[in-house]
């Protein structure tokens, strides 16, 4: 039993932030059914193109560094844990793997709750390792351990060092327009088009003026609600918006939530790159 | 499991709570405790002492008061309530006449630490009040050699206390500096690790507890994923302790090292290399070679200790096993690990995550030979965990020993009941 079996994007882009430095995204706040985006399936006029729509969301999202400090809290029954973290990372350059590079990204996070102080992940890539404090020692994740849930949650490795490239994964299709919260959006078909892909179908809700998701819907091949997300907090960080708090919830389980939050956000700023060697991991 | 090898968090979070649930029972680390096959080198040379204090505080201080300095404190209380049965005449019966006995042991385990631009310095300890047949036991382990462990009281009541880790770090950018008491933590072995030649290791909990060691540590990185690191554990004299260097790094995507050592107190020098790589299961191997090169016939009195492994996971279940092969063991020099003096010995575990926030462990150790020919010594351990809420966990264990692993004998059995309730802070 995990906290969610297939965490949304939304929730892994946010701990890939934490380890690869991938693009937050597709965040949401509203209460719009995929029912309810279909009705509104006819497109506007104006509508831009999916490609256009992604492309805007990478470029508001994209950054070459980043540190912050997040907090994950995860609820489950009403029982709720909570995990601090302060993380630094730095993207790899487009194409090396995938839209955010995320086969050459870099990333470095420590855990500061008291349940967990001191421990450490190192992403180099496609590799993680890990440090325990109290033994002083260094374990390389890999094999069937990437299946392992990160901290606890049901993020799991293997996700966590997951490329975003929704291009190489996934059809998309603009779906037409919507309001969340008061704000336009566009809402964002994607369809698998390869077996690997999370889910079969998502539906994004993309604020139409700051470029950022605002809600996620993920559903099964069988057309079954699996997940859904919403943005709740959205700040301007220098001349781009970002989603700083994300809700996520399991539809196949009840009274589950996993809430993640991004503070003292900096982007692009400058990063020692001894920071992402295995020495550094016991420093 | 395997321990810290294991890297899955999620196993280390629900086993957390069975390391502490058997180890903190007596306060022992009693029985359990055993070197590495090594005797493990203290600092007892005053001067030597001094030295590394001063050291200490020099660094310590320059934390402090440089710039950007950030520090921390925590730890976590246990208190733990358990019950003891032997059969009469069994080896290490407790009691000795066998029956059952009743105790208590309440552990703070607490750690500091500070942190400046190029400086670190950490303390941790754990101090404990036990009643019952704790203090008994941990005065026994108390007089082991290398124990680290304090004690103060009756075998009814008693109060004990280990330093766990005392030192402060420089980094110099090109090397780090690290001196003091700390973990130096080698091999990939869960329960038996040749390489680790300066931890000793606390076997009296539910999973192997490395113990730190008074050395000097300098980190060279050679690159992103690889490095040389040199350990001096000096002794009250410098010609008996120990040194090694240890070469570290993945090739072709395996995670490999290579050790030289020199054990001045025993005269030996040893040799050591091990591996860890997946397919599918992730497999680990390491191995040790120790010769005499003073010895007439160096060779013949040379001996080898190797330890293969592998993990794996099924959907919410977490297996481990572990193979030790003791070539200095039995019929050979039964003194190499006096913990396990056998030939060959089988380390294997289980977890279940149950639920969000419970697991079931299952660990058990045989003497193959030993169960063999004439049923023992094994250890069977089965616990219980369930985080009951934000940083408090409560469990329970059964903790079974037929026999006694360091005599090889194979009568009796001993159980230990016990339940915790552990706060983190």
């Amino acid at each position: 039993m995990r906290f969610m079996k297939q965490p949304s994007r939304q929730i892994i882009a946010m701990i890939a932030a934490v380890l690869a430095t991938v693009a937050l995204a597709a965040q949401a706040a509203g209460g719009v059914t995929a029912q309810g985006a279909d009705a509104v399936a006819a497109r506007g006029a104006e509508a831009p193109s999916a490609e256009e729509l992604l492309a805007r969301l990478d470029a508001n999202e994209s950054f070459t560094s980043i540190r912050y400090t997040g907090r994950m809290e995860i609820t489950i029954g009403g029982e709720t844990r909570v995990k601090d973290m302060k993380a630094v990372a730095i993207a790899g350059p487009a194409g090396a793997g995938g839209s955010s590079g995320a086969a050459s990204d870099k990333a470095f996070i420590e855990f500061t709750n008291p349940e967990d102080r001191g421990i450490r992940y190192l992403k180099l890539g496609k590799d993680l390792w890990m440090y325990f404090p109290k033994e002083q020692g260094t374990v390389k994740i890999s094999g069937h351990l990437l299946k392992e849930g990160l901290m606890g949650s049901d993020v799991s490795y293997e996700d966590a060092l997951e490329s975003s490239d929704f291009k190489a994964k996934y059809n998309a299709s603009v779906r037409g327009s919507d309001t969340v919260d008061g704000r336009k959006t566009w809402i964002l078909e994607l369809k698998a088009k390869v077996p690997t892909a999370s889910y079969d179908r998502r539906l994004i809700w993309i604020d139409a003026e700051r470029y950022v998701g605002l809600k996620e819907e993920m559903y099964a091949k069988s057309g079954m609600l699996l997940k859904t997300s919403k943005t709740l907090t959205v700040q301007r960080i220098g001349d781009r918006w970002y989603g700083t708090s994300v809700e996520m919830e399991s539809k196949l389980r009840k009274d589950t939530k996993t809430t993640f939050t991004l503070q003292k956000i900096e982007l692009d700023v400058r990063v020692d790159p001894r920071q992402f060697t295995l020495a550094s991991l016991t420093k | 499991m395997t321990g810290r090898r294991d890297g899955a968090d999620k196993m280390t979070r629900r086993r957390d709570g069975a390391d502490q649930m058997t180890k903190r029972r007596d306060g022992r680390g009693g029985a359990g405790l055993r070197g590495p096959g090594l005797r493990r080198p203290c600092l007892r040379g005053p001067g030597l002492r001094a030295g590394m204090g001063v050291g200490l505080v020099f660094v310590l201080a320059a934390a402090a008061w440089g710039q950007d300095t950030s520090s921390w404190f925590g730890g976590s209380i246990t208190g733990q309530a358990y019950a003891l049965g032997a059969q009469p005449g069994g080896s290490g019966s407790l009691p000795p006449q066998g029956g059952w006995s009743w105790g208590s042991a309440t552990t703070m385990s607490a750690g500091l630490g500070v942190k400046g631009q190029r400086t670190r310095a950490e303390a941790s300890f754990d101090g404990a009040a036990l009643t019952g047949a704790g203090g008994a036991a941990a005065l026994a382990t108390a007089a082991m050699p290398g124990s680290g462990l304090l004690v103060a009281g009756t075998a009814e009541n008693a109060l004990s206390f280990r330093l766990r880790t005392l030192w402060a770090k420089l980094d110099l950018d090109w090397a780090t500096v690290q001196i003091g008491r700390q973990v130096v933590n080698y091999g990939r072995g869960a329960l038996w690790s040749p390489e680790d030649i300066f931890a000793s290791i606390d076997l009296s909990g539910a999973t192997p507890d490395r113990l730190g060691s008074d050395a000097i540590r300098v980190g060279l990185p050679l690159g992103v994923t690889s490095g040389l690191d040199i350990v001096a554990s000096p002794a009250t004299d410098p010609g008996k302790g120990r040194y090694a260097t240890r070469i570290s790094g993945q090739i072709a995507g395996v995670d490999s090292g290579a050790l030289g050592a020199w054990d001045g107190g025993a005269g030996r020098m040893y040799a050591a290399a091990d591996c860890k790589f997946d397919l599918g299961p992730s497999f680990y191997a390491e191995g040790l070679w120790s010769i005499d090169p003073a010895s007439a016939e160096a060779l013949a009195g040379s001996w080898a200790r190797m330890v293969g492994g592998l993990d794996w996971s099924v959907g919410d279940f977490i297996f481990a096993a572990e193979y030790y092969w003791n070539g200095g063991g039995a019929a050979a020099i039964t003194d190499v690990d006096p913990s396990f003096p056998a030939r060959q010995y089988l380390y294997a575990t289980a977890l279940w995550s149950f639920s969000d926030f419970g697991a079931l462990s299952l660990a058990a150790t045989g003497d193959l030979e030993g169960l063999g020919a004439s049923g023992g010594p094994l250890r069977i351990t089965v616990g219980a965990n369930l985080d009951a809420s934000q940083n408090a966990t409560i469990g329970t264990t059964a903790d079974l020993v037929h026999g006694n692993f360091a005599s090889r004998s194979s009568e009796g059995w001993t159980v230990n009941l016990g339940a915790f309730l552990k706060v983190k802070f």
